[in-house]
């Protein structure tokens, strides 16, 4: 007898012997045999696992009866139609997201719904018919897996283009927060950003969170004290807190946390080049708990991609600063000039206010430059124009729009001699000595000053007149203002 | 093949469209979205020429699902997609937009489930319509080359003489994505008596 013969007798030896019974009990998956009228008349051991009745109290029932208002009519129509009309089914798990109520154990220990998909299979040669239910738990979590990178790589690849289209800066953290709210179902996330003192962060971007928790003025205090946000701006690290009712530097958020249904915080700080934490980019889940590893790559991914998109934001706003100012000074140029000035001339119109448009040109420069070298023209310049900014508020302009010609925009003036007052303090200002080593550096000021609107009501009107009455200045004695009645 | 009258032939394709129609609604209902079905064509044909058939129409890689049938009338039941887009199909039916490269076990699952619904529907409206019993297995997904298409949906091997083919073209039309398949129905032959005599009482009930 060949080995192979005596192989094959073996097996049908051993398959006539089975017992099928055994057999379905051991198998890692439910199997139900129904009668023609539904009604269960066997049910292997993993099904009775899997509900947690007894055997006793499964058979002779329908699964409608097991599971009183449980089950989908998808699944009552397939089971109905197989055992009646004999129909072949399959319920696929994407298709139907529940099915029997059946439950398995987490590696935790905890109790979790059981993933699966629903086989119904009418039996030839009787009328029984064969309900197998399938754990695809594994597979559906390799699928997730699968779609969650998917939608990582996808969602990255939008928000580069955002940053390569130069979009701007709140679009793109906005994008960013959108894509980690995505992928990490119930959380809110943020961004924030340090302040101009460094000493607080305050949320630049938080579409998940309400409009009032943006505006909170006062920010999270930068210190060794601070939530987890703070904590990972300093430590430059991702930091964790699993449960913000158990963390006691959450003690003073807690009303927050819970407002906003925010459990717990996963901070992930935004370093830029050269090693610089420019920010902090927050995930706030709604449960408690810490990041898996997919959502640690996820963080960083999204933190790296707003490091980009930031440090792209400031080389975009210095070469904007660059094309607007005076290299020397740092003062607005001529391009900036008409922009502000534009722009109060409308609202001057608007609001019926008066400003003043003052021309300075300095007497006396071209000689220093001469005598001491441009490298002392230079610094006199960069003092003075300090000491001009000094004299002014906030909200004028100060623009240097040549050699040794500024020209001074006060806002809005209430009468014209407010106008002069400042015109003398900088007559002032601009004649005291400037101090360069051994050196005693000194010229005077003449200014041309022209109102709006009596002295013109267009950016041009004004600037020739601020011109010529500085002209007028120079030629009725320097170190003066001038104003054309 | 005049295994048919021209009555008769009309009768299935009107039944076909019941069914068909059956199915639609049915997987509205499922993907909560409207889901449009319509049969252009029907045709009775031999293995032969449903072979050449396929490889005029189809592209070389298909995907589909199986079923087997028995009662009045005995075969298999098949839908046929072009491989590219079956991914497309599931994709549009569980309301994702995603395009991983391959299709996984689970769409296998689902796709196995949207050729159940449409084959059991057309299969049981048939059945009902002409007051006949037909019983259908549980469906499985395939993937296969158009050149291995014939001997997956063979009943016997090569006995092509007893099978006949009802090829029934399908047109899809669900959220953004419209398709175009096949519905294959291979019937035994032996069986096909049934099905005739089936279809002239039913005819003759109408006059």
């Amino acid at each position: 007898m060949s080995q192979t013969a005596s192989q094959g007798l073996c097996l049908s030896d051993i398959l006539d012997n089975l017992d099928c019974t055994e057999l379905l009990h051991s198998l890692d998956g439910g199997v139900l045999l129904l009668d023609d009228e539904c009604r269960i008349i066997f049910c292997n051991r993993w099904f009775i696992r899997h509900t947690g009745l007894s055997e006793a109290r499964i058979i002779g029932h329908t699964t409608d009866s097991l599971f009183p208002g449980q089950l989908p009519p998808a699944l009552r129509d397939a089971i109905e139609s197989g055992c009646r009309l004999r129909m072949g089914r399959i319920l696929s798990h994407q298709l139907h997201k529940r099915l029997l109520p059946l439950w398995r154990r987490a590696p935790g220990g905890e109790q979790m719904p059981l993933y699966q998909s629903i086989l119904i299979k009418p039996l030839s040669q009787s009328n029984l018919t064969l309900v197998q239910c399938l754990d695809i738990t594994n597979a559906v979590k390799r699928e997730q897996h699968l779609r969650a990178s998917e939608r990582v790589l996808r969602l990255e690849r939008k928000v580069l283009e955002l940053i390569a289209t130069g979009d701007s800066l709140e679009e793109v953290l906005l994008q960013l927060c959108n894509t980690v709210e995505t992928l990490v179902p119930g959380a809110s996330c943020a961004v924030l950003l340090p302040d101009e003192s460094g000493r607080r962060l305050i949320i630049k971007s938080a579409p998940g969170l309400p409009a009032h928790f943006l505006q909170r003025r006062e920010g999270l205090s930068l210190t060794a004290e601070g939530t987890t946000c703070a904590q990972a701006y300093l430590s430059r690290g991702l930091t964790i807190c699993k449960d913000v009712y158990q963390d006691s530097h959450w003690y003073h958020w807690r009303e927050h946390a819970k407002r906003y249904n925010i459990a717990a915080c996963w901070a992930q700080p935004i370093i830029a080049a050269y090693d610089e934490v420019v920010g902090v980019f927050a995930c706030y889940p709604a449960i408690p708990g810490a990041p898996d590893d997919s959502q640690r790559q996820l963080l960083q991914r999204m933190s790296h991609l707003a490091a980009i998109a930031m440090e792209r934001h400031k080389r975009t706003e210095r070469i904007r600063f660059l094309a607007m100012h005076d290299p020397l000074t740092g003062l607005p140029n001529r391009s900036l000039l008409n922009e502000h000035l534009g722009r109060n001339l409308r609202r001057a119109h608007r609001e019926t206010n008066q400003f003043a448009l003052m021309f300075i040109d300095l007497d006396g420069f071209k000689q220093i430059n001469d005598l001491h070298g441009h490298d002392a023209g230079d610094d006199l310049l960069s003092v003075l124009s300090g000491r001009i900014t000094e004299q002014l508020r906030g909200t004028d302009t100060c623009a240097r729009i040549g050699g040794d010609e500024f020209v001074v925009m006060l806002e809005t003036v209430s009468t014209p001699e407010a106008a002069e007052q400042v015109a003398d303090k900088l007559l002032m200002c601009l004649s005291r000595p400037v101090i360069r080593g051994q050196l005693q550096l000194q010229v005077s000021a003449s200014i041309g000053i022209a109102l709006y609107p009596q002295d013109g009501t267009s950016a041009d009107a004004l600037l020739t007149r601020a011109d010529d009455a500085m002209y007028r200045a120079k030629a009725l004695g320097k170190n003066r203002w001038h104003r054309i009645a | 093949m005049e295994l048919f009258s021209p009555d008769e032939h009309d009768l299935i394709v009107e039944l076909m469209n019941l069914g068909v129609g059956r199915a639609a609604h049915a997987l509205s209902q499922l993907v909560n979205d409207e889901v449009l079905l319509s049969v252009p064509r029907l045709e009775f044909i031999s293995v032969p020429e449903a072979q050449a058939a396929f490889r005029k129409d189809l592209p070389s890689f298909l995907a589909g699902v199986l079923q087997d049938f028995e009662g009045f009338i005995n075969g298999r039941a098949a839908l046929l997609f072009p491989e590219a887009r079956s991914l497309e199909l599931v994709n549009a039916m569980i309301g994702e937009e995603l395009s991983a490269d391959e299709i996984t076990e689970l769409e296998q699952e689902t796709l196995a489930e949207l050729g159940n619904i449409l084959l059991n529907h057309c299969l049981a409206t048939l059945a009902n319509q002409l007051k006949q019993q037909v019983q259908t297995d549980i469906p499985k997904a395939f993937s296969v080359s158009a050149a291995d298409l014939p001997s997956t949906l063979s009943l016997y091997d090569s006995d092509n003489e007893n099978t006949l083919v009802m090829l029934v073209q399908i047109d899809f039309s669900l959220r953004h994505s419209a398709l175009r398949g096949y519905l294959a129905f291979i019937i035994d032959l032996r069986s096909a008596d049934t099905f005739v005599t089936a279809l002239r009482s039913y005819l003759a009930e109408l006059l």
